[in-house]
């Protein structure tokens, strides 16, 4: 899947273009959800569907972000509360709460995860001089790591969300404290 | 070994030793089972480095595991560094190597893979491909093929011996016990190798074969034949895995070859011209092949009889190794004066089918390939005729040929080896250029497919109705003038193609029903007067009853490939790609899931309209059918695996100074695939195991009255649902004691615990734990057991343990049939439902005031006739809200794991019913689950999880949970 492809492209574009073409690689489609107030961007070719919330089968002993196991279709796949997951508190369900189903690749294999947010927006285009440097927030609840940059488009503000690494972060994190202190 | 599998066990590794905890045990021995799989997937590499770093690690973890590490911690990061030198000198090495020549041979990998057949490369553009390798100077560690090797024949070559190869290792085994069938199956099919290595132009191959089957005869001392023979087995695998990856060339054969001639007593000419090597191998051939394998010998014979009235009326030297001739061919018409006469004449006399079921269902495939490969033909050989030759339709020409002539030489379908013999030699003559496919030649390989085709029909009429087949007078003038035009002479004036021409009805009966040749006579003469047809007129006269003329018209009707209604039907099988067959047995769990879910949706259920009920059970029933058939097309049998246990129990045996009878039964029980893939594992360790430990020394088993000769069983049967896979020896069983000494000294027991024999012996397969006194090559280490137990639990099955001090000791291992779908209880706790696996379940009860205790160190207890077990709360396990908190309202069940029982409290137990088992593969070390092995989707279409009751149950001895 080129999709693949495209977001690792992003990821080490994120660390190395010089600010100055910083958006020609993130340039394109998003797709836009909200998250308590703010408004994010998923990159569209990431994205399989979008689903009605279902019903979840709790997994137990599991971070609490983890809402559970969804049937797909016949497939079962985790589902990911983004607001716990992004440290905001939890709300009920409203009419406007959806899954995203995201494919990613980790470790050059592919999975397929849901992640559940407050609303889905629209599919925006956004150009590339409209792309800005994720800013360095002080102490904001979310983690500038996750972002690959910060799309503009009139009043509003969307953070693009480097998705794979959100939902494989806790393991970079583990991996962070195996290695000994020297 | 690929460079792809290193890098997937490097992968691992790397994401396995950065999630490693020092107090987790289990992950540790699993890392150092993976490094011990690299270990083996490098052993080829001339990295020394890299050996060494894995060594280290190995040894690192082990001290790590066995808590004799002084800094655990800096050694676990000796050993993450170590991982990360490895990738990169690994991944540096197939950089640079895939820099050259790795444009060689794209084509063999797809010889690998073969479930993409469609991706084949096509022949012509294979052999140019081939070309250009052989011109390519041999860089590295490239294996290049000689250029007069066919591709696209090559790579049939391969994917056929590798099978045949791997089949040789049974004989051998059974040809040391004395078994002359053994012996003769395995001349047969080394002879069959040798002649197909000679097709394809491994003139080394090809020689080495030959002197083993001279080998055979030669050397009388059975074990050191046998070592020899299962040196060349291997020498041969590696030689084909070689080829099969265009990588790490293969040993030179000569060595080999002097080894085994040295042990004969054949003077080796050592390193002399090439060719006055072979001519000596060729001179030999004959001898050694009528002496010894006269059956066979014979039926070369007529196979390539005809080829020697070839004209040249001397021997003639050995052809230059540089053509694609098969060998044979071109040697066989030296060794007969050209004006000879052939003995034996195919096709004139009837013979009749072996009936055994095996040749059967063989002949069913060759009646089937042989039907598409001469509609194949005969669609080349109209190309050829529209738009002329080229290289690539004659490749394929020939083989089509050549495959009929393999299979039918090993069926023993001497007529039509011959026919397809004859053909192909005339076909060679046209690759090499010394024909021209047009005209009379054109004409007569179509007449030889049309033969051809007549001839399986006749083979398919005979097994079909169980009658000989008949004898087919036409053949031999095909033959005759397929040889004269392979000799160049001029077509003969009155050839006419035999074969569309039907029997007489008058011929018929007198061949068959015995009728006077005269009478029939005089019937065609009383025919002109009556009108009459043939068949009336010779009823009228009196000469034969009715009911012969009646069998005649159907010989005549058969003979001329007409169908007729036939009562049996031979066994038909389609080769599938299986990634089809998976998609279909996936969909098919599909359906049952949503099957379950139309037949319990509320407003189905509600409905008492008798014709839907009845339509539905219809349903379930045709679902369950389906579910049935889709399982079995994935069922393979056990065969394979243990055909290696065998040959390893052999060489364990050998290097142990131990006498160990082999035995096996049931082999031929089917598992799923990948199942017995995975039972491969366990069972070396298990075997390694018994071979090392179990069995004793020739002296010690005199001394204690025994058998100088131990015995290992290895049976496989099937028990309720589910396949049981059993190792017995009579070995000295296990030792009791030594293991709870050994617990106490480690910790998972105290001094004075009271165990039964079953909990005693469970401990075996914790990690780390070994009672050898001494590591041996073989075992020791405590880390196979626990390899055996993760493969089992990975499977959903089970291992229980038996033994008897000094009468042996049984493992057996209960398997679920397949590993899709599992027999599950679906409890209840709280509002979440949870599958539990019905193997591991004993029984479930509702418990009394009575039976509760509890003890302040141990948690709760639940006392069962005598019983105690540990008692767990599920809700408090999973952190469920709303559970029934008084167990007199709950259910107790009853689960035993590794010898290991314990109780669990659930609320209710709502149904039983086979679930199709859901991986939830996220790639992420926080999504696994603690407790729960795998999720199924239940009938009312959520998700329930499957609990993983090794888990639950490797709690008790761990206080608190």
């Amino acid at each position: 899947m080129n999709n693949e492809v495209i977001s690792q492209d992003k990821t080490t574009g994120s660390q190395s273009i010089e600010s100055a073409n910083f958006g020609e690689s993130l340039a394109g489609k998003y797709m836009t959800f909200k998250l308590a107030e703010e408004e994010y961007g998923l990159e569209i070719l990431m994205v399989r569907e979008i689903i009605g919330l279902m019903d979840i089968t709790r997994v137990p002993r599991t971070k609490d972000f983890i809402r559970g196991v969804i049937n797909l279709r016949g497939k079962v796949i985790p589902v990911i509360d983004l607001r716990l997951k992004f440290g905001m508190s939890k709300v009920e369900a409203t009419d406007q709460t959806v899954i995203i189903v995201v494919q990613y690749s980790y470790l050059d294999r592919e999975f397929t995860m849901g992640i559940l947010v407050d609303e889905v927006l629209e599919v925006f285009d956004i150009a590339a001089d409209k792309i800005e440097p994720p800013p360095t927030f002080g102490n904001n609840t979310m983690d500038t790591e996750f972002i690959l940059g910060v799309g503009k488009a009139e009043k509003r503000v969307i953070f693009l969300l480097d998705i794979a690494k959100v939902l494989t972060s806790e393991d970079t994190e583990a991996l962070k404290k195996m290695v000994p202190e020297t | 070994m690929s460079a792809e599998k290193i890098s997937s066990i490097i992968e691992e590794l790397s994401s396995a030793v950065v999630m490693a905890d020092l107090s987790d045990k289990p992950a540790l021995v699993g890392l150092m089972t993976l490094f011990e799989n690299l270990q083996k997937a490098v052993s080829d590499n001339t990295d020394e480095n890299v050996g060494r770093l894995i060594s280290e690690s190995l040894a690192l973890l082990q001290n790590i595991v066995l808590e004799s590490s002084k800094n655990p911690e800096a050694d676990l990061a000796t050993v993450s560094d170590n991982i990360s030198a490895v990738q990169q000198a690994v991944r540096h090495a197939s950089t640079s190597n895939s820099g050259t020549p790795k444009t060689n041979h794209p084509e063999r990998k797809e010889s690998k893979s073969r479930k993409t057949p469609s991706a084949k490369t096509s022949p012509g553009e294979a052999a140019a491909k081939g070309g250009k390798a052989a011109e390519a100077p041999a860089a590295g560690k490239e294996v290049v093929l000689p250029e007069w090797i066919d591709a696209a024949m090559f790579e049939e070559f391969l994917a056929t011996e590798k099978s045949a190869v791997d089949e040789l290792e049974p004989l051998i085994l059974d040809m040391e016990g004395g078994s002359e069938e053994a012996t003769a199956e395995f001349k047969r099919r080394v002879h069959t190798i040798k002649g197909e290595c000679g097709v394809v132009g491994l003139y080394d191959l090809q020689e080495l074969c030959h002197t083993v089957e001279d080998f055979i005869v030669q050397c009388s001392d059975k074990s050191r034949r046998t070592d020899r023979l299962l040196q060349f087995r291997d020498w041969f695998d590696k030689a084909i895995a070689s080829y099969s990856q265009m990588k790490n060339p293969k040993p030179p054969a000569t060595k080999l070859i002097e080894v085994l001639k040295s042990e004969f007593g054949c003077a080796v000419k050592g390193s002399e011209a090439e060719q006055e090597a072979v001519s000596t191998a060729e001179e030999s051939f004959e001898e050694a092949e009528e002496k010894f394998a006269p059956e066979e010998a014979a039926e070369q014979d007529n196979a390539t009889e005809p080829a020697a009235e070839a004209p040249t009326p001397e021997p003639v030297p050995v052809q230059p190794r540089v053509r694609a001739v098969p060998v044979k061919d071109a040697v066989k018409p030296a060794a007969k004066p050209a004006s000879e006469e052939p003995k034996v004449k195919v096709g004139m006399e009837p013979y009749s089918i072996s009936r055994e079921e095996e040749t059967l269902s063989m002949i069913g495939e060759f009646l089937q390939e042989t039907a598409e490969g001469l509609n194949e033909a005969d669609q080349i050989l109209m190309n050829i005729e529209a738009d002329g030759l080229d290289p690539e339709k004659i490749n394929a020409l020939f083989r089509v040929f050549h495959t009929i002539k393999g299979v039918a030489g090993f069926l023993e379908f001497k007529d039509i080896t011959a026919l397809a013999h004859i053909t192909e030699t005339l076909l060679n003559l046209v690759r090499q250029g010394t024909r021209e496919l047009v005209g009379y030649a054109l004409d007569l390989v179509f007449d030889s497919t049309e033969m051809m085709r007549n001839m399986i029909g006749h083979v398919r009429t005979a097994v079909e109705e169980d009658v000989q087949v008949p004898a087919n007078e036409a053949l031999q003038p095909l033959i005759s003038a397929l040889q004269d035009s392979i000799d160049g002479r001029e077509p003969p004036e009155d050839y006419n193609p035999v074969l569309s021409r039907q029997k007489l009805l008058g011929e018929v009966l007198i061949e068959d029903g015995g009728v006077n040749p005269e009478k029939v006579k005089d019937a065609l003469d009383h025919q002109a007067d009556s009108g009459l047809r043939i068949g009336e007129q010779l009823v009228a006269d009196g000469v034969v009853k009715p009911k012969q003329v009646a069998q005649a018209l159907r010989t005549q009707k058969q003979a001329a490939g007409e169908k007729v209604p036939v009562a049996a039907k031979l066994k038909e099988t389609v080769k599938i790609d299986l990634e089809r067959v998976d998609s279909l047995v996936e969909m098919i769990g599909e359906l049952v899931i949503v099957e379950s879910m139309v037949v319990n949706a509320e407003t189905i259920v509600a409905i008492q309209e008798p014709r839907i009920n009845n339509y539905l059970s219809q349903l379930g029933k045709i679902t369950r059918d389906l579910q049935n058939v889709g399982m079995r097309m994935r069922m393979v049998p056990i065969r394979g695996v243990f055909q290696k246990m065998a040959r390893m129990v052999r060489d364990l045996s050998r290097r142990n100074d131990k006498q160990i009878n082999f035995e096996q039964s049931g082999e031929d029980s089917e598992m799923d695939r990948s199942m017995v893939e995975n039972i491969g594992d366990p069972l070396v360790h298990m075997i390694r195991n018994s071979v090392d430990h179990g069995i004793e020394t020739i002296e010690e088993r005199v001394k204690a009255g025994k058998p100088s000769a131990g015995t290992i069983k290895l049976s496989a049967y099937h028990e309720g649902g589910s396949i049981v896979i059993e190792i017995s020896d009579d070995g000295k069983g296990l030792d009791r004691e030594a293991i709870i000494a050994k617990a106490i000294k480690q910790g998972m027991i105290q001094e004075g615990d009271k165990l039964t024999d079953q909990e005693v012996f469970a401990m075996i397969f914790a990690p780390g734990f070994s009672t050898a006194k001494q590591v041996t090559e073989i075992s020791g280490r405590g880390v196979g057991m626990d390899v055996v137990r993760r493969n089992i639990e990975g499977m959903r099955g089970r291992v229980l343990v038996d033994s008897t001090p000094g009468q042996g000791t049984i493992f057996k291992m209960v398997l679920p049939l397949t590993l899709a779908i599992i027999d599950g209880m679906i409890v209840r706790c709280g509002e979440e439902k949870y599958i539990i696996p019905t193997l591991s379940i004993v029984e479930s009860i509702r418990p009394e005031r009575g039976m509760l205790f509890s003890l302040a160190d141990k948690g709760e207890l639940i006392n069962v006739r005598g019983e105690i077990y540990p008692l767990y709360r599920m809700d408090r396990l999973f952190n469920v809200e709303g559970a029934q908190q008084d167990p007199v309202d709950a259910l107790v069940i009853i689960l035993e794991t590794f010898g290991k029982h314990f109780a669990l409290l659930v609320d209710d137990v709502l149904s039983q019913q086979q679930v199709v088992i859901k991986s939830i593969d996220t790639g992420l070390k926080m999504m696994q689950m603690k407790f729960v092995s795998g999720a199924a989707i239940l009938s009312d279409g959520k998700v329930g999880l499957i609990l993983n009751v090794e888990e639950i149950g490797s709690l008790s001895g761990k206080s608190g949970h």
